[in-house]
Formats: C-alpha cells, structure tokens, sequence
C-alpha cells in the first residue's frame, strides 16, 4: 500500500474500526511502520479510542453510581420493579374492574386518573426492516396490540427494552389473559426510562418454549 | 533530534551502534508495535515482551553481514519480525493464536488494558470535549465502536448507517484531537 492510497481509503480509520482482511491488515502494517505521517494517524486514531472508550466508561459508571444513591429510583432492570409494575397492572385491572361495578360518578378518591395513552400495533416477528414506536413525552406507558395466529397459544408474555447497547433497561413476565381473544393489548410502562431510542422486543411462552412475537424501534420523545 | 525519514544514513548509524540513533529507533518503532499489537494481544506483560524481543531481533539482524540492506523497507521489515515474534511467544505461553487474527484473545485478569499508555488525564479532557459536541446519536457510534468493540458492520447494522459515516465520523473526530492536542502542545 502506498501513502496516497492509505489516505484515499481512510486506511487509519479502517484500520482501528478492524474494516481490513488479515492480507490488508498486514499490507497497511508494513506500510505504516515506514511512513511516519500515516504512523501518526494511526497513533492518533489509537488515542482517541483508548480515551473515548476510558471517558464514556467513567461517565456511564458515574452516572450508574448517581442511580443507586438513595433518593435516586432506580430504573435498572430488578425483580422490585417488577413486582412493583406486575402490582401496577394488578391495581389497575382491579380499578378498572371497580369502576364498572361501581358505575359512573362512584368511582373512590383514591382511584387512578383515567388518561389517553398511545397504542400501536406491533408488527410480526419478520427479517423485515423494524417498525418505529414512537412514544409521546412524557407518557406512563403505551400500548402495544398484538394478534396470535390461528391456534397460537401462550402461557405467558415476556417483554424487554433494549437500549442502544442491547442492555435490557426494562422488562416483565406477565400471565397470559384469562379471556381467549386473537387479539391483545399490553400495557408497557416505560416512565422510568430516559428519553431516546429503544428496542422493544416481545416474546410469548408456551411451557419452556419462548417464541419471539414482535421486536419493534421505540422511540421515547422528550 | 528528529528523523524524518529512513534512510541509509539511518540505517548505517544504527548497525554502527549510534546510541541517538539506537533510543529513536527503540523509542519510535516500540510504540508502533504496541499499536500493532492493541486489539490482538491483551496482555501488557506480553506486548512488552514482544516489543523487546522485536527490537532486539531487527538489531541483531540490521548487524549481520547480509542483513537488510534497503533502508525504505526497514519499517515494513520491523512489522514483519514482530508479527513472527508475537506468533512465536503467543504459542509458547500457551496463548490462544489463530495464523490470521489475533495472537491472543484471552483476558489477562492480573492486568488492565494494554491501553493504560495511551491514556492520560489531558487526553481524556481533549476527548471529553469533542464527544460533548457530538449530537446522541453520533455518541451512541461510537460508544459502541470504542467501548463494546463491536465490529463496524455491527455498528452499522444497529444504528442503520453507511460503513462510510462511521469512518467520516471518526476521521473528524481524529481531527479535532489532533488539532487540540497540538495546539495544547504548542502552547505548553
């Protein structure tokens, strides 16, 4: 390889993003070793990824520190949050329920405030480009509508946000309905999360088998 | 004193045993086989080695009576000996070695990162800086370029960007490193 090539090709870039074959790599090598100008590219490029890499570290572990200093909630993924969201639906099933026996205008004090969430349908599971979910500022939660296909069955629903990195940020287990309807509606809280973009991914299980039902870009708006 | 190029006056004083020359040699080419060696090999105690062993072998072949000869190749000659040198110490201390790839993949526990001596506090200040100015998404790239060490078609696949962005991308970022940091050297 020779020096304009080298800069043609970003060979500095390609070389530190791992971009070359084993036969480029050591071309780019031997070529570098005896040109001192893309020897400081290469120098350069390598510090800057060291540091970046030492710096987003530092932050991301500040901040994960921030987190669990009390009088911080947590939004980590943890079985309290879970329990704690599982109640949620609970209270919110029984409010519901409550509110139709008692009827208009007895509803208690303590009761929820009813309120519009936004609903999506959520595609099927498919090698096709994912959908996005967008999800209003400030929202408790969206809905997300699914329909089982002919003779599908679930035992249970699990559910993961992803974030950019593929961490899990968020995620329950729930019971599938006691009604038999092919078509569902499940309500994920995402409050806790920061806005920014997602993965939501949604799998049914049947005894020990996981099925992945949809997986879907969810973007929480500021 | 600085070299600029390799030449056959370069190569005469270092067979000659010119000490100036000698420190340069082992100085500058010690830090381009630990760049080499950065993403293959995990262990500081083993770059080391292969860095020492490297040095030590092109001398004592620069020394030989057929030794090399054309002074432009000395670079390429150097990289050379030290993939060898990497292979051979690899294998006999039982590291993880594939012909192609990377010498050793195994995780030093004993150790931090080889990259300890690229990172410095004024570094990572400069660093902080550009990656302040970049908006999230950008972040996000190279958050997983630098940190997950994912590869870039990874990269790219996740975050729906052309392989071309992600170099661009890192390419200004290098940039303005380079910009600052020799304006900070400069000025100090």
């Amino acid at each position: 390889m020779d020096h304009e090539t080298a800069i043609k090709t970003q060979a500095a870039e390609r070389y530190v993003l791992d971009e070359f074959t084993p036969e480029e790599r050591t071309d780019f090598e031997d070529h570098y070793f005896g040109c001192m100008a893309c020897a400081d590219d290469v120098k350069a490029v390598s510090i800057l990824a060291a540091n970046a890499k030492s710096v987003i570290a530092a932050e991301e572990a500040h901040t994960a520190a921030a987190l669990r200093s009390p009088g911080h909630a947590t939004w980590r993924f943890s079985w309290g949050l879970v329990a704690s969201a599982a109640l949620n639906l609970v209270l919110l099933a029984g409010i519901g329920m409550q509110g139709l026996r008692l009827g208009p205008g007895k509803v208690p004090a303590a009761s929820m405030a009813a309120e519009f969430y936004q609903s999506f349908g959520i595609p099927a599971a498919s090698r096709a480009e994912m959908k996005t979910l967008p999800v209003p500022a400030g929202s408790r939660f969206f809905g997300a509508r699914f329909d089982l296909m002919a003779g599908q069955h679930f035992d249970s629903y699990e559910y993961q946000i992803l974030d950019a990195a593929g961490t899990p940020r968020s995620g329950q287990a729930v019971n599938a309905p006691s009604f038999n309807d092919t078509e569902l509606q499940l309500a994920i809280p995402v409050s806790p999360l920061p806005p920014g973009e997602y993965v939501f991914v949604l799998r049914g299980r049947q005894q020990e088998k996981l099925v992945e039902i949809s997986r879907a870009h969810l973007s929480i708006r500021r | 004193m600085l070299f600029q190029t390799f030449d056959e006056d370069y190569l005469r004083r270092l067979r000659s045993g010119d000490s100036q020359v000698e420190q340069h040699f082992a100085k500058y080419f010690g830090e381009l086989i630990h760049l080499k060696l950065r993403r293959r090999v995990r262990s500081p105690q083993l770059a080391e080695d292969i860095r020492q062993e490297t040095i030590y072998r092109v001398l004592r072949t620069l020394r030989e009576k057929d030794g090399l000869e054309d002074a432009r190749k000395l670079g390429a000659f150097v990289s050379g000996v030290c993939h060898y040198v990497a292979v051979e110490l690899s294998r006999s201390e039982g590291r993880y070695e594939t012909p192609d790839r990377d010498f050793d993949e195994q995780t030093d526990v004993a150790q931090e990162n080889t990259d300890a001596r690229l990172i410095s506090e004024e570094r990572n200040k400069e660093v902080r800086k550009i990656l302040s100015k970049l908006d999230d998404r950008d972040r996000k790239l190279l958050r997983a370029v630098f940190l997950e060490e994912l590869g870039s078609s990874e990269v790219c696949r996740r975050f729906g960007v052309e392989p071309d962005y992600l170099r661009v991308l890192i390419f200004r970022a290098k940039a303005r490193f380079k910009q600052a940091y020799i304006k900070g050297a400069a000025s100090a």
